[in-house]
């Protein structure tokens, strides 16, 4: 009896198990796009849009004017980067949204998933 | 050993940093640097051959800013880089895997050691296709270039000084010397316009007002013949001569016709191309005269010596980062200028509509514009040596070496070959009186494509000055084919308008509101010095003026 209970008995979890829970949609769409290179590319791609449309400029000026309010030896990088995240996140042309989404969907037929 | 540009001081390590080095070194950063890989667009991050995907070990997150340890190679988010501090002491440095920039934990912020930008560089361009790579790590031609700046020192003006007390002083304003009114002789503005500039850039005046340029002997002269150069001496000292009523330059505007027979008309004809073809001239005229080029291959006429610089272009393969870098004399830059349009929509949140234009175009818009690396069209597709065919490519321009008078030119006539129009375009366009050049030299241009690091590009230059100073603005008034150069000049802190025989002072509001065509800056140093020369009191006359100038090539 014991014996069966013990074979029935899940097994011991492990440590590293108990985080990884079932991956989301999203998570394996971003491991097979990381794994086929097709992420570098789109991050090559939105980079590349960003600077076009003048986003990165205007980045930049409101890092500066950040800088300039606080003082050149007040301001961390972390500081920054929680001061523009939701600007930048904000202010990203539609046009852009749409290309990329667009190319992530081409890669998603592609992939079969 | 690297050679330290002053612009750039290495910001001091904080005191974790400082630690670290103490007890590691550079060990950590050596091991690093074989995971290093560099995309062709200049960008280093840390790839790792084990995990593709690098994973926080406490979240086991991959979407924050990631930072790898330099001590244990251990991964963290951003969120937990403090937790890994507190397990293991010691543990402050990290790396940012995405940039390969370092991190101090407990500062929260980016640190800098050239030690470590040092080893990144270096991984990329051993990384790089051999030859060409676009970066030179030698150290840079400091020798010419301080041979330059004291050649034009030479030019300059202890004679300049004799020279003022043997020219008659029958001026009764107080106008400085140099100012004569110059008459047109039927649509001959835009030659006035120029030579009113070239009278005052500074080392190009003394090189003629000091008898560097010496006409009695000239053997064209003695022959009877045209000398382009002897006759802009004799207008040189006809000008300075102190004398104010308006001279008619009729021997120069022949002599010139004669050089450039094309344009040899009544016309109205581009200023532009007017100084491009006297310079022209004097440098023809000049390379005879002359005994043969030094050692630097450099043309050693006065035209070059005052207005020829040095322009980089590279080309870079956008497939494996193999760049192409050649190099480009020029006598002056032709800018387009920047209107603010973007090719692909405008941002999101600005109200702007297109019609509504309130961008205003600046001269360092002009210049950011020039210096922008710009992608080539899928006809111009570069032949990379690398891959072996033709691949998309991106261009960049930067200047190599700066003259010590800078002409700046405007594009502002527009020209349609297939439509056979012309038009002029009369966007005003804002400009310094006081420049910095600085940001479009090639050593700073080719420093920010690698993330502005520690490293010194192309040796860079400590010696070069790069500020300089307005002295003339040539300006466009009208449309193409009826229009109206004049120039305004800048001496000793006043401002005059120099419209053909017409000569006023007016406030610097008037120039700054002109519509500039054509802008003359001289290195800051040079400007000042022609300054000090200027004035209208007698000197002690000394030796003879003539007297050639020892160290004069």
């Amino acid at each position: 009896m014991s014996l069966r209970n013990s074979v029935n008995r899940p097994p011991t979890p492990d440590a590293v198990e108990d985080q990884e829970k079932e991956p989301t949609l999203q998570e394996i769409i971003n491991i097979k796009m990381i794994e086929s290179g097709e992420k570098e590319k789109l991050m090559e791609l939105l980079r590349e849009r960003l600077v076009e449309c003048g986003w990165k400029d205007e980045m930049k000026a409101l890092c500066r004017a950040y800088i300039k309010k606080k003082g050149t030896n007040n301001v961390t990088v972390d500081d920054l980067v929680h001061v523009i995240t939701p600007k930048g996140r904000a202010s990203i042309p539609d046009s852009i949204k749409t290309e990329l989404l667009l190319r992530i969907r081409a890669f998603l037929a592609s992939a079969a998933l | 050993m690297m050679s330290r540009n002053s612009m750039y001081t290495n910001p001091k390590p904080c005191k974790h940093l400082a630690d670290y080095k103490l007890r590691h070194g550079l060990s950590g950063y050596n091991l690093l640097q074989e995971q290093i890989r560099t995309t062709p667009s200049g960008k280093s991050s840390v790839k790792n051959h084990q995990t593709e995907i690098p994973r926080c070990c406490f979240c086991n997150g991959y979407q924050k800013r990631l930072y790898l340890c330099l001590i244990c190679s251990s991964i963290s988010c951003s969120s937990h880089t403090l937790l890994h501090s507190q397990c293991e002491n010691g543990h402050d440095i990290a790396v940012d895997i995405e940039r390969s920039e370092l991190y101090c934990v407990l500062c929260c912020d980016q640190v800098y050691d050239p030690d470590f930008d040092k080893i990144v560089m270096l991984k990329h361009l051993m990384d790089l296709p051999r030859s060409g790579n676009g970066v030179d790590v030698s150290a840079g031609r400091r020798s010419s270039k301080r041979r330059r700046l004291c050649s034009a020192l030479e030019l300059d003006l202890k004679k300049t000084k004799q020279l003022v007390s043997m020219r008659d002083l029958r001026a009764k304003s107080c106008y400085p010397l140099g100012l004569r009114g110059l008459n047109n002789l039927g649509s001959t503005c835009f030659m006035n316009s120029v030579l009113q500039a070239l009278l005052h850039a500074p080392p190009f005046r003394n090189y003629f007002l000091t008898g560097q340029r010496n006409h009695e002997v000239c053997r064209k002269r003695s022959s009877d013949r045209l000398c382009l150069l002897c006759d802009i001496y004799v207008f040189f000292s006809a000008v300075f001569s102190g004398d104010r009523t308006p001279y008619s330059p009729a021997q120069l505007l022949y002599s010139w016709w004669q050089h450039s027979a094309n344009l040899a008309s009544y016309e109205q004809q581009d200023a532009h191309e007017f100084f491009i073809s006297v310079l022209d001239g004097i440098h023809e005229n000049g390379v005879k005269a002359r005994s043969p080029i030094k050692d630097t291959g450099e043309c050693h006429c006065v035209a070059h010596r005052v207005f020829s610089g040095q322009l980089r272009s590279d080309v870079t393969c956008m497939s494996c980062g193999y760049t192409s870098t050649t190099y480009d004399p020029f006598m002056d830059i032709s800018l387009n200028l920047d209107t603010g349009n973007c090719p692909s929509t405008d941002l999101a949140n600005k109200s702007l509509k297109p019609s509504d234009n309130t961008y205003v175009s600046t001269l360092l818009g002009c210049l950011d514009l020039f210096t922008k690396p710009e992608k080539l069209g899928s006809d111009q597709k570069f032949f990379c040596e690398n891959c072996q065919e033709r691949q998309d490519s991106v261009k960049q321009m930067s200047i190599k070496r700066l003259p010590l008078v800078l002409c700046l030119h405007i594009k502002r006539f527009e020209h349609f070959p297939v439509r056979r129009m012309s038009r002029k375009i009369d966007r005003y366009m804002q400009f310094p009186f006081c420049l910095d050049m600085n940001p479009y030299l090639s050593s700073s241009v080719v420093r920010n494509r690698f993330g502005n690091r520690m490293f010194a590009f192309e040796g860079d230059e400590l010696d070069t000055s790069t500020e300089f100073e307005i002295f003339a603005v040539v300006t466009h008034s009208g449309t193409l084919d009826s229009g109206h150069y004049v120039t305004y000049l800048h001496l000793k802190d006043q401002w005059y308008k120099c419209d053909d025989a017409w000569i006023t002072a007016v406030e610097e509001e008037v120039v700054r509101a002109s519509q500039c065509y054509m802008l003359f800056y001289a290195q800051k140093m040079l400007y000042y010095k022609a300054n000090e020369d200027l004035v209208c009191q007698p000197v002690s006359p000394r030796a003879d003026p003539f007297l050639p100038i020892a160290g004069c090539c």
